[in-house]
């Protein structure tokens, strides 16, 4: 059962700290849309991107008590996907079946379906299709407002390699669009 | 008379998309496109590009409902009475008013009760070897744990009788968490003390 809105989400967390279940699904309702955008977009597979939400959600609940209200909930949810999202990128989630970005951008450039696909829709297609570095970097940079700096310390590479990604994508991406 | 360059406005395009080229540049640069067909085309990528990303959708809903599985990997998370409280449970042990915890969340899964058995151990062991705590103290707290046990002995022989119960399961859940409340704020407290 979810709390009547508008609860702010402070109080939720407060009412999570203590175990209140109602509280803890609110909290999930509330911000499930953003985590699983960022999770989709990020891996490119909505089955992948299922499994990163639901371990968003579970290490968040697990680390509730640690969380101080310093930021917005939003931000610190936001900051707990990318780290697990890299992570997971590595570790256990990659044995799930998965269909591989493309590596060679001749043999299915976003640009071959680019004139019949020019609104949002079309381009959360087309980055689904990004090589997966590129595809990071750009969702980091171009969605979520990241800066290179940041986006070098996540990913654990130079500032210009992630210029030099965002560079790829966006050209990758204007094939799709011309 | 300057002699078009495809790269020069390539080069650009990034610097365009971020707003970072200043007028000089930026006109330059639109010039330059509307000239050439190739960059003409280029620019109104870019320009697409940018709008196309602005018009993202900020939330997209996962494929099922995730919640359930959520919700059967949440801590079991337990409303301990704060420290800061400890004092005043005291004087009320003290006072002989009967005192349980209120009731705080449970959960049904049978593996989060052999924690919480597992952790009412180590909490007695510690309650045990108190030195701090006022034997009037300790009396009260006897009786009460002694009134929980008996409660959870009850509902243990009703689930004799009606094994799937999901009430009587809750409610052996919900009384050993108050077991555990209980033995844990006093050992908490009589350390503070």
């Amino acid at each position: 059962m979810l709390l009547d809105a508008p609860t702010s989400d402070p109080l939720l967390v407060e009412k999570a700290k203590r175990g209140h279940r109602s509280a803890f699904e609110s909290l999930y309702r509330r911000h499930v849309g953003r985590v699983y955008a960022l999770c989709l977009r990020m891996s490119a597979d909505p089955s992948l991107a299922d499994e990163l939400c639901q371990e968003v959600f579970v290490r968040a609940f697990e680390r509730i008590d640690s969380f101080e209200g310093r930021s917005a909930l939003t931000t610190w949810l936001h900051r707990l996907a990318v780290n697990i999202i890299l992570t997971e990128r590595r570790g256990s989630l990659r044995r799930l079946a998965r269909v591989e970005p493309m590596e060679d951008p001749e043999a299915d450039s976003p640009g071959r379906h680019g004139k019949d696909h020019e609104s949002a829709m079309s381009l959360e297609s087309a980055i689904g299709r990004l090589p997966e570095g590129a595809r990071h970097v750009f969702v980091l940079y171009d969605v979520e407002g990241y800066k290179h700096e940041e986006i070098a310390d996540l990913l654990g590479v130079t500032v210009g390699t992630s210029k030099a990604q965002l560079h790829r994508a966006r050209q990758l991406l204007r094939e799709g669009l011309r | 008379m300057n002699v078009h360059d495809c790269s020069w406005v390539e080069d650009r395009l990034d610097a365009w998309l971020d707003d970072e080229l200043d007028e000089v540049e930026r006109l330059r640069l639109e010039t330059e496109a509307a000239g050439c067909e190739w960059c003409a085309k280029d620019l109104e990528a870019n320009r697409k590009l940018r709008v196309a990303v602005r018009q993202l959708p900020t939330e997209i809903q996962p494929t099922r409902d995730l919640w359930p599985a959520i919700d059967r990997q949440r801590p079991r998370l337990r409303a301990w009475i704060p420290l800061a409280a400890a004092a005043t449970l005291a004087i009320s042990l003290v006072g002989g008013r009967a005192l349980i915890p209120a009731p705080t969340p449970v959960s049904a899964e049978t593996d989060w009760r052999a924690e919480v058995q597992t952790a009412n151990a180590s909490f007695r062991e510690a309650l045990d070897a108190s030195p701090n705590l006022d034997p009037a103290v300790r009396a009260v707290i006897e009786k009460n744990l002694a009134d929980i046990d008996r409660a959870i002995g009850e509902i243990e022989k009703a689930l004799e009788q009606n094994p799937s119960s999901a009430l009587l399961q809750k409610a052996l859940v919900a009384m050993e968490q108050q077991r555990s409340d209980l033995l844990r704020t006093i050992t908490l407290s009589s350390k503070a003390g």
